[in-house]
């Protein structure tokens, strides 16, 4: 996917008082005690012949940064990998990253082999070089969203925590 | 959608239904007691017990030394090994049927993880039916997430074995693999140190394997040869020596298998030396002995991070937290002092003081609750 980092979310490395880090860390520790819950789980990948990872890199840390867990599966995954990932990990939803011209092949391919495992309520979006005029195709096949270049990190995950966190699965 | 009942989740899985299995991981991630609810059940509706004997085999090494890649080669021989031309000349599968469970941290400030020992995993390895599931570690010490042992033993009574298990990658110090596995492979690269790491304590004291991986890059035999020197004779790493003290007395030493995830060279003596530490815990019934003994490891470290985790910290606690922290950080006394502080002056929230982990606290010397691991491991 081509994003932009969003700014707002990339504080980690700025001092903080030490009563509130404190106060964090205890919260967050409470928060796991208490068996995290059920966590947002994703995958995100890239399929095809398709080598350009900075994007998908920088959102798949972005949505870590959001609180979820995401399944990274990396480069040149086939559809078949990525359909049993989604499979195995009990994966809410599949996001992919596509800048080869192949998305309305792989989307299509992968659409229909989430639903062969019986897994059609996994949410299917992604983005990266993908032209307007194709959009409507996809989201006809079940692609959900499709987002483009200059997307901020934090639409996408506010886009997931409202698509997948609802509690649905 | 409603809720999906654990027994009937877990009898799918049995039955073949991967989709029920993961979905039933799940649910054992955020609770570890539903695969024992499950378990409890399922005789009821086949008449049987469940088995699950699965051998576990941890995997840990530092990060980058590429156990992930490692673990896949392995898994995908560990299917493919021991088949046997059927009668009609058809391949037959091993009778092995592996999975996977991939450890990797999880954020202290978000939450969130990024599970990446996927991209390891090879189309070869998810064709022979290797079933693998990523966990985040979710705030657990040592290596391991907490439903790790839970999620094994849904994997076992689901038909998997063995279950090779890969912990986040492990500095010198984390070690909770080795209070449940049955085998542990240590991956280490050559080139990491000199002979006077291998005396260091830690990691390299809790292996039944030592895999030497990358030995396509060279400079592999020098290593090896610290490593047979640091395992065999007096003071001799490996974790069979102290384990076994009070039960049946073992003999194994160490196997060290150079390996090379890339090129696939080592492979088959890894799955061989594996093989023969399970055959080795099988004899005399150490292997059963040995899982007692961690298994009381267990309990303690998850005794020690419940009195972490439920040990609230709320109003005049805060302030007392407050200025033990200006304290510590001053470098006026240490954490390990501040701790016992906030024992002492009881500081547990409202729902622990009057319930019975108070009295599960006072019955500890205040200056050793919350000391994991430390002096345990003779009395069990």
């Amino acid at each position: 996917m081509v994003a932009r980092r969003n700014n707002k979310s990339n504080n980690l490395g700025k001092s903080s008082s030490a009563p509130s880090a404190v106060r964090s860390a205890a919260s967050a520790l409470k928060r796991d005690a208490d068996g995290g819950g059920r966590r947002i789980r994703l995958i995100v990948g890239k399929s095809g012949l398709d080598g350009h990872d900075r994007g998908v890199k920088i959102v798949a840390r972005a949505l870590a940064e959001a609180g979820m867990e995401v399944i990274y599966t990396g480069l040149r995954q086939t559809p078949e990998q990525i359909a049993e990932a989604a499979l195995q990990e009990d994966a809410a939803g599949v996001g992919l990253s596509i800048l080869s011209g192949a998305h309305l092949t792989i989307f299509r391919r992968v659409r229909e082999l989430l639903d062969e495992r019986g897994l059609g309520d996994v949410v299917l979006f992604g983005g990266g070089i993908i032209p307007a005029e194709d959009v409507p195709a996809l989201q006809k096949m079940g692609v959900d969203r499709v987002f483009g270049p200059g997307t901020s990190t934090a639409e996408i995950a506010d886009y997931v925590r409202g698509r997948l966190g609802g509690g649905t699965k | 959608m409603p809720k999906p009942d654990a027994a009937k989740l877990l009898a799918s899985a049995r039955s073949g239904d991967r989709a029920a299995l993961a979905r039933l991981l799940t649910m054992v991630e955020s609770d570890p007691d539903a695969a024992f609810v499950a378990a409890g059940v399922v005789p009821k509706a086949e008449s049987r017990k469940p088995k699950a004997d699965a051998h576990i085999i941890g995997f840990t090494g530092s990060p980058g030394a590429g156990k992930s890649s490692l673990l896949d080669r392995l898994a995908g021989e560990l299917a493919r090994s021991g088949a046997r031309p059927a009668c009609r000349g058809e391949a037959r599968p091993s009778g092995r049927r592996p999975a996977v469970l991939s450890i990797d941290p999880t954020s202290p400030f978000t939450g969130g993880a990024v599970l990446g020992d996927r991209v390891r995993m090879s189309e070869e390895t998810l064709a022979v039916g290797v079933f693998v599931r990523s966990m985040a570690s979710r705030g657990a010490a040592g290596g391991l997430a907490r439903s790790v042992s839970a999620a094994a033993r849904v994997l076992a009574l689901s038909g998997y074995s063995p279950v090779l298990i890969e912990t986040v990658g492990a500095g010198q110090g984390e070690v909770a693999v080795a209070e449940l596995a049955d085998t542990v492979v240590v991956v280490l690269v050559p080139g990491m140190g000199d002979d006077v790491q291998m005396l260091k304590m830690g990691i390299l004291e809790i292996a039944d394997v030592y895999a030497v991986n990358k030995i396509d890059l060279g400079g592999s035999a020098a290593f090896v040869e610290h490593l047979c020197e640091a395992v065999s004779g007096p003071g001799a790493h490996g974790r069979a020596r102290h384990e076994l003290a009070a039960g049946p007395v073992s003999d194994w030493v160490p196997a060290i298998v150079p390996t090379s995830a890339r090129t696939g060279e080592g492979i088959v003596e890894l799955v061989a030396a594996v093989e023969s530490h399970r055959r080795h815990l099988a004899e005399d019934g150490r292997g059963q002995a040995l899982r007692a003994a961690r298994a009381g490891r267990r309990i303690l470290r998850a005794l020690a991070e419940r009195l972490a985790a439920e040990a609230g910290c709320e109003g005049s606690c805060r302030l007392e937290l407050g200025k033990l922290a200006a304290a510590v950080a001053s470098g006026a006394m240490s954490e390990w002092h501040a701790a016992g502080e906030l024992l002492g002056t009881s500081i547990m929230s409202p729902a622990a003081k009057s319930g019975g982990r108070k009295r599960l606290l006072d019955s500890r010397p205040a200056g050793r609750a919350g000391r994991p691991g430390s002096d345990h491991g003779k009395s069990l």
